[in-house]
């Protein structure tokens, strides 16, 4: 029972690995503008017509 | 010939008055929503009409953007210059929907040379990457002004949003942290919250109460940090804040909790501080998000009631409004006037006063091609400036606001509610909650102690007072900028609420500035009209701006100099080598012409109604000019109105006392009234009022009784054309809308009736959490939910309820003013019309 106490290290260490990539992205500006983003995945290119 | 049916242009969606200009099959109200359409055509962007009915904007006119071009002012805005690569930031305030992002994002394809842009939506930015080699900064400036999206390119990094943002990262930061730790602590909880035997592993429970421990550290330390911070300020500047109680309850957690697992006598409230943290700082993000998109729409929008003299190329004049002047605009400042924008200086040396920018009161001598900043006065003659930076809404909003013409004295009638109550509010929240605590523990029940002691700290929430009344002010603000009524910031929108006198200035308050017939007495001599006009265009008073307005263009404009205003008196200058003075009888050196008039042409002293501005040249008095007054429209109603609200009325006016049966007229015979007063007579009668405990509100030109407007508790400045500002004004009112008074006012009332209501539900919603958690009933979790949630309730509440009852406002002034004009009399412009008719 006492591996228990293994396991919820290294659920923390994994999850803490997580946690780390969370604050990159909110340092790199990703959580900045949480609207555009819904936008834009959305948004379709139109099929490029033939140019003459 | 067109049918004329409803129809709305395809790009703005704006009805299509007479002119439909057709192409592929869709219809413009005009070439520039036609032109827009064609641009996107070409470069298969038409999706753009896709994703959105009409999502365009009316097509602005055209601006120049070629200051970009030059390297070290470009190096200046942009964020990345290299020879490959430039990165320019844009604010685009015209974004506002999803077919905005989508052309925003592709216009690589609308002007090759751009390699990337991307949108931030919420803040309405764009970042443009583009090759300098292939496309110039203008060149890209242009092309989103072309098609309906009209850059503002920020002269200095906006400080402001900088800080704003890294304040929401660090929420969002705290946030995912302590949800983490939140999360595991809840799960190592589990077997408490199961009541799971500790006899099979006696060790786990320990263990895990030391995980537990270990992971609150984070919450407390860098979770919570922000309020114990608060807490320290609060309490070293002896200011309570919110802070204070809240550091209080998130400590007694974390210190029982500490406490009882360095004893074992329990597993700790770990699980409940964490979720504490947590909901507190969601409801904080939540505030900031809510608050901060509020201030950011009135910030951009926030409309500068200002305009500049502008000349274009062949010297003709155009009110043109502060934000859209561009580097390279030619200005003509009028004598008085403020300078509205950073320039050079290309008339003659002149003398700025730069009193309100830097508090010197000796004036500066700026000689031609010199510097001159904006917020300087000019003191002497009348400028020609070139404009090189325009100046940004933000500093002329600081201009405005000004330590100069901060009001002192009288303690304000807004703060008094507000600062009462926050004084106390923290203080007995404190107190609150060492009551409960102490008498739960008297009788002998230490967990509901604690409980108790925590839920009140927590849940006890003042916001209502700092954030309805700002907000809520801001929506009134809003609301009436869309009316032409402008104030200054919200303490002036509050102050409006505690009017009870008002006092008058007649002449281009209550009547027209320019509008209005003449009529000349007196001797002409051949140029004379020339003279007057050339010298009268270059002052800010209303008289002089009638007859600027009134008389003929000349020729040619004679050179003035030597132009000097002399306030209650008149105007003289040196035209074409002539000493002219324009102003009063005395000033002109006519007193013996009026009696003589009244001799030789009796029946034009029985028909001297109008005001009088008599003309000398080189001393020798020639006649007068007489200028009708134009009432504006509707005073009668907006008296009556004002009374029917208790407010008192007195009308000051350094004219004659001829208007004097009309002015009683309109106003009732109880009204106070005072003729021939100089300005220290106007500054006296308000001082006077003061003195006997009135809150009076001066509407006048804020220019020529400048100190009367800074005597009074607020300044209200009256302004057919915004041509000249006077900083010492708190609130800026268009001309027209001034037979609207007594609305504004009412309104001004109800929205601070708004904010008195909202700190009653505030103080409701307090006394009935705070009384489950002076019971122990409420746990602190909950109560870190709560709290927010009736904050934003009430904000909101007292927002929402003011910017309705402002939108209706906004319905009921324009209707008002269609009557208004429907039963105006035929005015000359008029006139014209009909007999045009008749010829076709």
């Amino acid at each position: 029972m006492s591996v228990i106490i293994i396991l919820i290290i290294l659920a923390l260490v994994i999850a803490g690995g997580f946690l780390a990539a969370f604050l990159w992205a909110v340092n790199n500006g990703q959580y900045d503008d949480t609207q555009g983003a819904a936008i834009r995945m959305l948004l379709e290119d139109p099929e490029e017509h033939k140019r003459d | 010939m067109a049918s004329l049916t409803a129809t709305t242009c395809y790009h703005c969606g704006q009805p299509c008055a007479d002119k439909l200009i057709a192409q592929d099959g869709h219809v413009f109200c005009c070439t520039g929503c036609r032109a827009v359409y064609g641009i996107l055509a070409q470069a298969q962007l038409c999706n753009y009409y896709e994703l959105q009915q009409a999502p365009g904007r009316p097509a602005a006119s055209h601006q120049r953007f070629a200051w970009l071009d030059q390297p070290e002012l470009l190096s200046r805005v942009a964020d990345l210059v290299t020879p490959a690569r430039v990165s320019l930031n844009m604010q685009v305030p015209a974004m506002h929907c999803a077919s905005c992002i989508w052309v925003l994002e592709h216009l690589d394809r609308l002007l090759p040379g751009i390699i990337d842009s991307r949108v931030s939506f919420v803040e309405k930015q764009i970042n443009v990457a583009f090759n300098p080699q292939l496309v110039s900064a203008s060149q890209v400036a242009s092309t989103l002004a072309s098609i309906g999206y009209e850059p503002v390119v920020a002269g200095a990094p906006d400080q402001e949003a900088a800080a704003h943002k890294r304040q929401m990262r660090g929420i969002v930061a705290r946030i995912g942290v302590t949800g983490f730790c939140a999360g595991n602590i809840m799960l190592m909880a589990f077997p408490e919250y199961l009541g799971i035997d500790a006899d099979v592993t006696p060790a786990l429970r320990e263990i895990f109460a030391w995980l537990n421990l270990a992971l609150s550290l984070p919450v407390v330390l860098f979770g919570a940090s922000e309020y114990f911070m608060g807490a320290v300020t609060a309490l070293r500047t002896r200011r309570m804040s919110l802070d204070v109680p809240l550091a209080l309850g998130i400590a007694t957690l974390f210190l029982r909790s500490v406490y009882e697992t360095l004893t074992q006598t329990g597993p700790g409230f770990y699980d409940a501080l964490a979720g504490l943290v947590l909901f507190l700082l969601a409801g904080r993000w939540v505030q900031r998000r809510t608050f901060g998109s509020l201030r950011f729409d009135t910030r951009l929008q926030q409309y500068f009631p200002i305009a500049a003299c502008q000349i274009n190329e062949d010297g003709a004049e155009k009110y043109v409004p502060l934000d859209q002047l561009v580097p390279g605009d030619r200005l003509r400042i009028r004598n008085q006037e403020l300078i509205p924008a950073d320039g050079l200086l290309q008339s003659a040396a002149a003398l700025i006063d730069y009193s309100f920018v830097t508090g010197e009161a000796q004036p500066v001598p700026v000689n031609q091609g010199e510097r001159v900043f904006a917020g300087g006065r000019l003191q002497t003659g009348f400028a020609e400036v070139v404009v090189e930076r325009a100046l940004d809404s933000g500093r002329f909003s600081r201009l405005w606001n000004h330590q100069a013409f901060r009001k002192q004295g009288r303690q304000r009638f807004a703060l008094r509610l507000e600062g009462v109550f926050s004084k106390y509010f923290t203080a007995f929240t404190i107190a609150l909650a060492l009551g409960a605590g102490g008498s739960w523990l008297a009788l002998g029940q230490v967990d509901n102690a604690w409980g108790a002691f925590t839920a009140v700290l927590i849940v006890a929430c003042p916001c209502a007072l700092s954030l309805a009344m700002p907000f809520a002010m801001q929506a009134a603000m809003h609301s009436l900028a869309q009316l032409g009524v402008f104030a200054k910031n919200a303490q002036a929108m509050t102050e409006l609420a505690g009017i009870n006198h008002l006092v008058f200035d007649k002449t281009g308050t209550l009547t027209h500035a320019g509008a209005g017939s003449f009529s000349y007495h007196g001797t002409r001599v051949s140029d004379m009209e020339a003279l007057v006009a050339s010298v009268a265009r270059h002052s800010s008073h209303p008289l002089s701006r009638a007859l600027a307005e009134g008389l003929p263009r000349p020729q040619q404009w004679a050179a003035v100099s030597h132009l000097d205003e002399l306030p209650g008196q008149g105007l003289r200058a040196v035209a074409r080598g002539r000493h002219i003075r324009l102003g009063s009888a005395d000033f002109c050196g006519a007193p013996a012409m009026v009696a003589n008039a009244t001799q030789v042409m009796p029946e034009a002293a029985a028909e001297a109604n109008g005001s009088r501005v008599y003309v000398s040249i080189d001393g020798l008095p020639m006649g007068y000019y007489e200028l009708q007054p134009q009432w504006r429209p509707g005073l009668a109603e907006m008296a009556a109105g004002l009374k029917k609200m208790g407010l008192g009325i007195s009308i000051l006016s350094g004219d004659n006392a001829a208007q004097a049966p009309v002015l009683r007229e309109l106003f009732g015979s109880d009204t106070e009234l005072h003729f021939h007063a100089q300005p220290e007579e106007k500054l006296a009668a308000v001082e006077a009022l003061e003195r006997a405990g009135k809150t009076v509100a001066m509407a006048g030109d804020g220019m020529n009784d400048a100190g009367a407007f800074a005597a009074a508790s607020l300044g209200l400045a009256i302004k057919d054309d915004f041509g000249s500002f006077s900083p010492a004004s708190d609130v800026i009112i268009e001309g027209r809308r001034l037979p609207q008074l007594h609305l504004v006012l009412a309104y001004a009332r109800r929205a601070y009736n708004n904010v008195a209501f909202s700190f009653l539900i505030s103080l409701v919603f307090n006394a009935i959490a705070l009384w489950f958690a002076v019971t122990a009933q409420l746990s602190a979790p909950i109560a870190a939910l709560l709290m927010p949630l009736g904050s934003i309730t009430v904000v909101l509440t007292a927002t929402g309820l003011t910017w309705l009852a402002g939108q209706r406002l906004v319905k009921t002034v324009n209707q008002h003013a269609q009557t208004l004009a429907a039963s105006a009399p035929v005015t000359e412009e008029e006139k014209p019309a009909p007999a045009a008719e008749t010829i076709q």
